[in-house]
């Protein structure tokens, strides 16, 4: 929190290594972020890509209030809806991005299993309603509270809330075989 | 398959790994679009306050040193000063500190990962200072008592030294006014800019400065209601290591810190070697340190300093005055250099001057009259006047071709050869006491010398630093050796001074000889070197060496004129 404060505080004085330091920092998560949205890996550069793009340039003008990570988080996911409004797109994902994924696999009998796993976990997430898949990624990726989800998804808590458990939910069935609406 | 417990935590293994171009790719898509951005953009003002002061030839040398300096906690001799603080709101918060019971620091590094160094305790009073590195090495100084113990996790070893009791120093009495030391070299070329936060709801005030001329920057965070500072970092790149380091310490303050060093977790069973110097030798540095503390009381000195050419020649360098009168002090160093090719155009020269006025002089013949009767301001290279309240510096500075002046609270820079006599005349050994984990001196009295009759002598082994980050084996200062000869029956007068100083960072590697070839008495019967002379040879490609004649010209009862301690003070005025 403070070294954010700090590199921040740099920034605005002109250090662009300050700003290297929170793109190296940040960008995995919000690479992450982005593409459990969108489903779409390329799509998901060019996300975080416009967001430190416009974050680099609201410098002069930025205050942080909270926490550095969450602010980051919130602008990949609307800028994500946004993306994904207008293209009217279902998010897909590519074969090729299970291996982008990372496993803490021991053994390459281990890394198949857990690779394949985690390529239906994303299908599975591909297959979410929109709301329910942001409350669940931005709340487990990005350590965003509940309050936070509700702000930024214009609902209240409760609702935020009852998204996250829904879409978890029907992870589980998805995953366990079962399929649920 | 998966259990509902496991979900969230299969979920939170999704990440997504990108490769290096990429990465790459992505930044440097954000840079150029910002770039683009800024270059069209209508000029704004500035975020910064900023406030170009003056340049100063030591500022990389101090960013570097502070990078060093904060995570060491090594005494750098340039910089050492009493008191001096940047600004009143820095001053009021180091002397808040002070006030705490104990200061508690934790120093990191940045580069090539976070990368803890160690942490360090202080408490005023008792004056008490304690320091433990990640390696277990840890040091414990209790200076009421004149006693370190160092202990060595390696061979499980209490070594037990002397120390000085900081109170009796003249500078640097603490971290403090090592780390003001630092700041205040580097305000002076520096873009200040100050903002208040908060930061996990603690109002603050971020103090930056951007070093100008060399890069770097220094960022201080201070508790606004307590007033003290929470945390000091500095960051720069280093050329010869060309890497950028970012050097951290975070402050906290407890109500009680460590008693012993084996409340820092020292192992009861650790062997204990206790290395204080007895008999001769500590009534050697008893001695020295005594004389060196004594000073000649109040004078003038003049010191007309030369290079020599390889045929003998002296050829004028400069000439220093040195005052003193109670605590009023003032040093000034003037241009004496004719025709050399170094000498500033445009400044004054001293020695010109005398010629002018005593055709018939020769260099370096000047009596300590004739040098009063030739002074002036136009003609200082360096001048520093404590006139009881503040210091007032004054530097030529080279390629603007006038003199700048600034103004520092307390006493400021009054160090070294050149501007105290006692460091002219003698060693300063407290300096073994300000040493960090990478400096533990190694003292001891040099066998009887028959080349040296009647003198004692005193080796001083000062081990390299290593650089804590990147290339370890590298060091950063490298190993130091100092010979020193002293004369009992004249006020051991240091006689004769062989250093060397193996391949390091800073500086390269050199070796020192420097010979008293001859000592008067004042009129109050204290001895003093007169004539001096000194050889240095550098491992260095660009610069070979050095000889260096002095000649010292002391007056124990001087006689002030009015108001000389007056930084406004005009020679010779009509």
């Amino acid at each position: 929190m403070l070294e954010d404060r700090l590199l921040l505080w740099r920034f605005k004085c002109g250090s662009r290594d300050a700003f290297r330091v929170i793109y190296e920092k940040y960008a995995a998560d919000s690479l992450t972020l982005a593409a459990n949205l969108l489903g779409d890996s390329s799509t998901a550069e060019d996300v975080v890509q416009d967001v430190f793009i416009s974050f680099a340039k609201s410098m002069d003008k930025f205050h942080l209030r909270g926490s550095l990570k969450g602010y980051l988080a919130t602008c990949v996911a609307n800028r994500a809806r946004d993306y994904l409004r207008k293209k009217k797109r279902r998010p897909t994902v590519s074969v090729n991005e299970a291996e982008q994924m990372t496993s803490d696999a021991k053994s390459p009998v281990q890394l198949v299993i857990r690779t394949e796993e985690l390529q239906k976990l994303k299908h599975a997430i591909a297959q979410l309603p929109y709301e329910q898949r942001e409350a669940v990624v931005l709340h487990l990726h990005s350590d965003l509270r509940f309050r936070q989800i509700a702000k930024l998804q214009r609902v209240c808590v409760k609702t935020a809330l009852s998204r996250y458990r829904y879409g978890l939910d029907k992870l589980r069935s998805m995953l366990n075989g079962e399929a649920k609406r | 398959m998966r259990t509902a417990d496991n979900m969230e935590k299969l979920i939170k293994k999704l990440r997504y790994k990108t490769s290096v171009e990429t990465h790459d790719r992505v930044l440097g898509n954000v840079f150029q679009a910002l770039d683009e951005f800024e270059a069209h953009k209508p000029s704004a003002t500035a975020p910064n306050i900023g406030r170009t002061i003056m340049k100063s030839s030591i500022t990389k040398l101090a960013i570097a040193a502070a990078v060093i300096i904060i995570v060491v906690l090594i005494s750098i001799h340039q910089f050492a000063g009493s008191i001096d603080l940047a600004a009143p709101t820095f001053a009021q918060t180091i002397e808040a500190m002070k006030k705490m019971p104990w200061m508690h620091i934790t120093m990191e590094f940045d580069v090539p990962q976070p990368n803890k160094i160690g942490s360090f305790w202080k408490c005023f009073d008792p004056p008490i200072e304690a320091s433990q590195d990640v390696d277990g090495k840890t040091k414990y100084c209790d200076y009421n008592k004149e006693i370190m113990y160092v202990y060595n996790p390696e061979v499980n070893a209490i070594t037990i030294g002397q120390t000085i009791n900081k109170e009796n120093l003249g500078w640097a009495k603490s971290p403090f006014d090592m780390i003001s030391a630092i700041i205040d070299p580097m305000r002076y070329d520096s873009k200040i800019s100050r903002e208040e936060a908060k930061i996990d709801g603690v109002d603050v005030e971020i103090m930056h400065m951007h070093i100008i001329s060399g890069g770097g920057d220094v960022t201080l965070i201070r508790d606004i209601k307590r007033n003290l500072l929470i945390s000091m970092e500095t960051e720069d790149t280093l050329p010869q290591m060309n890497k950028r380091i970012t050097a951290k310490a975070i402050f906290d303050y407890p109500q009680q810190g460590p008693r012993n060093i084996y409340d820092l977790g020292v192992p009861k069973n650790a062997k204990i070697i206790d290395q204080r110097p007895r008999g001769d030798l500590k009534n050697l540095i008893a001695n020295v340190q005594h004389q060196f503390n004594k000073g000649y009381g109040d004078h003038i000195a003049a010191v007309l300093e030369s290079g020599v050419g390889k045929n003998g020649t002296l050829k004028p360098y400069f000439i220093r005055m040195m005052r003193k009168y109670g605590q009023l002090q003032r040093a000034d160093t003037y241009f004496a250099a004719i025709n050399s090719g170094t000498e500033p155009k445009s400044a004054v020269n001293l020695y010109e001057k005398a010629k002018n006025k005593w055709p018939d002089i020769t260099w370096p013949n000047l009596t300590l009259e004739q040098v009063k009767k030739v002074e002036s301001n136009e003609a200082i290279e360096q001048q520093q006047i404590f006139n009881g309240k503040d210091t007032t510096i004054r530097y030529y500075k080279a390629g603007e071709e006038k003199i700048t002046s600034n103004r520092h609270p307390g006493k400021v820079g009054f160090y070294g050869e050149g501007r105290t006599m006692n460091w002219t005349s003698w060693v300063d050994l407290s300096v073994l006491s300000r040493g960090s984990r990478y400096r533990e001196p190694k003292l001891k009295l040099l066998s009887p010398d028959p080349k040296r009759e009647g003198l004692v002598g005193l080796e001083i082994y000062e081990p390299g630093i290593k650089n804590p980050i990147g290339n370890k084996g590298e060091k950063i200062i490298g190993a130091t050796t100092d010979r020193y000869w002293f004369d009992p029956s004249r006020d051991y007068l240091l006689l004769e001074h062989e250093q060397e100083m193996e391949k390091g960072r800073f500086p390269s590697e050199t070796k020192s000889r420097t010979v008293t070839l001859e000592v008067k008495q004042t009129s109050t019967g204290q001895w003093y070197p007169s004539h001096i002379r000194q050889e240095r040879r550098f491992n260095n490609e660009h610069y070979l060496g050095q000889t260096t004649d002095k000649r010292i010209i002391l007056d124990t009862e001087p006689v002030f004129e009015k108001n000389i301690f007056d930084p406004n003070y005009i020679f010779n005025a009509k």
